[in-house]
């Protein structure tokens, strides 16, 4: 079967995401509701200084509005897919598939993260640049080192929020875990409040976990800061890292799987 | 009057319930302080930047943030579970609450009550003290008040605000993140002075949609903060009053929904 098949989940995920129009509208709503208020928040603090970091006030409104577009892309909230299906029982059947559990997941994930990045990112981008004449990127291959990293961000996002997922193979209610997993995400990607605001010390612990490049250090190359190469590379590294994490947890976690017949 | 009487029982049973499960239970309550508390993060980190937003310090935002906060908390204990209205609709679930002797609205309150929902209201509370020890307010017995006042009165206009924006889920569908952004956006956006938004989004805020009411207004008379807007003492203490119509407003639109209600009919 090889790689086909992921690629036919991911684009049936693609697919039953984009299905939902009136959610979808409603999300495009709330993000750039949200995005104003940040936006005049960037602005009253542009009022006191020029810069903050090394970012420009037109830098800090682009972030606004672009990491509001990349929420449903490394899906910041509350992402419970698996947990759910633990908590139902519907895992059983998950890993009865002749295909890689984790994988498989990683896939539906990546699809639904392209359905978020083209209806959830590009309606508040637009917005942002009548609204507020945020910043356009001129040269392609500043689009592409962004789209490429986004995609990146994407997987790394997924293999995080499944490992904070799967703790749901232990305890019988995870919202509170995946509330403490959003609120890490939030704090460290840079979309509560972008991470040069942040005091040095802090700003280099965060800078290196991967939550900053799931959002804002793919935001800096679409900002053209920062090199592709390394955002690229400490990208690929928390992949792998975390992937490696989730193949250890799904050893132990399978073993506790109990199927009940009837 | 049985809601008044079934009510706490109700919500006695839903909490013991919860606490079954202590660990689940304690990670919710801590998940629910600290998640919230990224917002007081931002704010905090936004002032190591700058030494004012609006004219406003450092310690006039945290009081402002506490202020909103603690409204935002008691509304979300009590009232926010009405928001699973939509989620009854959609499962058909909600015909069932129709045949009982009893308020849907009641019912709803009751059934979704969650005792971690507190770890909002307690994370609120501490920037709130914070904001308060810090500041330095001429309190008068009148400006002592009006932090109650104005808390208990914001409560009343998220709750109202609640109510209203899950009304509109009898009309259309999936229209939960609509609502999260005038319930959750209008705590978020109360956390900063208003007169720093864009024109529409104040006027929005001081009229259409009380929210500025809850913090901002009560907060300019207590604070004597800078004015900007050169909003009338007369204005700012009896701003908080607004929860009334907002309440009307609510329980009118919640009556019409509920009884515009027809099930799928299977």
């Amino acid at each position: 079967m090889g790689m086909r098949v992921y690629w036919e989940v991911m684009l049936r995920s693609l697919r039953r995401q984009a299905t939902y129009r009136g959610a979808t509208f409603a999300g495009i709503f709330t993000n750039t509701v949200f995005a104003f208020f940040f936006a005049y928040v960037q602005i009253a603090v542009y009022r006191e200084r020029s810069l903050v970091g090394t970012f420009t006030r037109q830098d800090a409104l682009t972030m606004v509005f672009v990491s509001q577009g990349m929420l449903m892309v490394v899906h910041a909230f509350s992402e419970r897919t698996i947990s759910t299906r633990v908590a139902s029982g519907d895992i059983a059947t998950d890993l009865y598939r002749p295909i890689d559990f984790s994988f498989y997941w990683m896939a539906d994930f990546l699809g639904r993260s392209a359905t978020g990045l083209v209806l959830r990112g590009i309606p508040p981008f637009v917005v942002g640049v009548i609204a507020f004449h945020i910043a356009v990127p001129h040269q392609a291959a500043t689009w592409l080192a962004f789209l490429v990293t986004a995609l990146v961000a994407a997987c790394v996002a997924s293999r995080f929020w499944m490992l904070v997922n799967l703790t749901a193979f232990w305890l019988v209610d995870v919202r509170g875990i995946i509330q403490l997993g959003t609120a890490v995400f939030v704090v460290g990607s840079g979309i509560a409040i972008p991470l040069q605001y942040y005091p040095n010390a802090v700003q280099t612990v965060l800078r290196a976990t991967p939550f900053a490049y799931m959002v804002q250090r793919p935001i800096e190359l679409f900002l053209g800061k920062g090199s592709f190469g390394v955002v690229f590379a400490g990208q690929v590294l928390w992949f792998a890292t975390l992937e490696i994490a989730v193949r250890r947890v799904m050893a132990r976690a399978t073993l506790r799987v109990v199927l009940q017949g009837g | 009057m049985a809601d008044t009487f079934a009510y706490p029982k109700l919500v006695h049973g839903q909490i013991r319930a919860e606490v079954q499960y202590r660990a689940s239970f304690v990670a919710f309550l801590l998940a629910q302080t600290i998640l919230f508390g990224t917002d007081a993060v931002a704010v905090w980190a936004v002032f190591t930047k700058v030494s004012s937003l609006g004219h406003w310090n450092v310690r006039q935002v945290l009081f402002l943030y506490g202020i909103t906060t603690c409204a935002f908390g008691v509304a979300d204990i009590f009232v926010s579970p009405v928001e699973n209205a939509s989620i009854h609709i959609q499962a058909g679930s909600l015909d069932r609450l129709y045949v009982r002797p009893m308020g849907i609205l009641t019912q709803l309150l009751a059934q979704e009550f969650a005792l971690r929902r507190v770890g909002k209201l307690l994370q609120a509370t501490i920037v709130l003290i914070v904001g308060i020890s810090l500041t330095s307010v001429h309190w008068t017995p009148a400006r002592v008040a009006m932090v109650p006042f104005a808390i208990a009165c914001g409560a009343i206009t998220y709750s109202s605000l609640f109510v209203l924006t899950s009304s509109l889920s009898f009309w259309l569908v999936s229209t939960q993140e609509i609502a999260n952004s005038v319930t959750y956006g209008g705590v978020t956006m109360s956390q900063f002075p208003v007169h720093i938004y864009g024109a529409w989004l104040r006027r929005t805020v001081l009229t259409v949609i009380p929210i500025a009411s809850v913090a901002y207004l009560p907060g300019l008379y207590i604070l004597q903060a800078a004015n900007p807007l050169r909003i009338a003492t007369w204005a700012q203490i009896l701003s908080p009053l607004l929860c009334v119509p907002a309440a009307l407003v609510a329980a009118f639109v919640w009556r019409r929904a509920t009884r515009h209600y027809q099930s799928t009919g299977s």
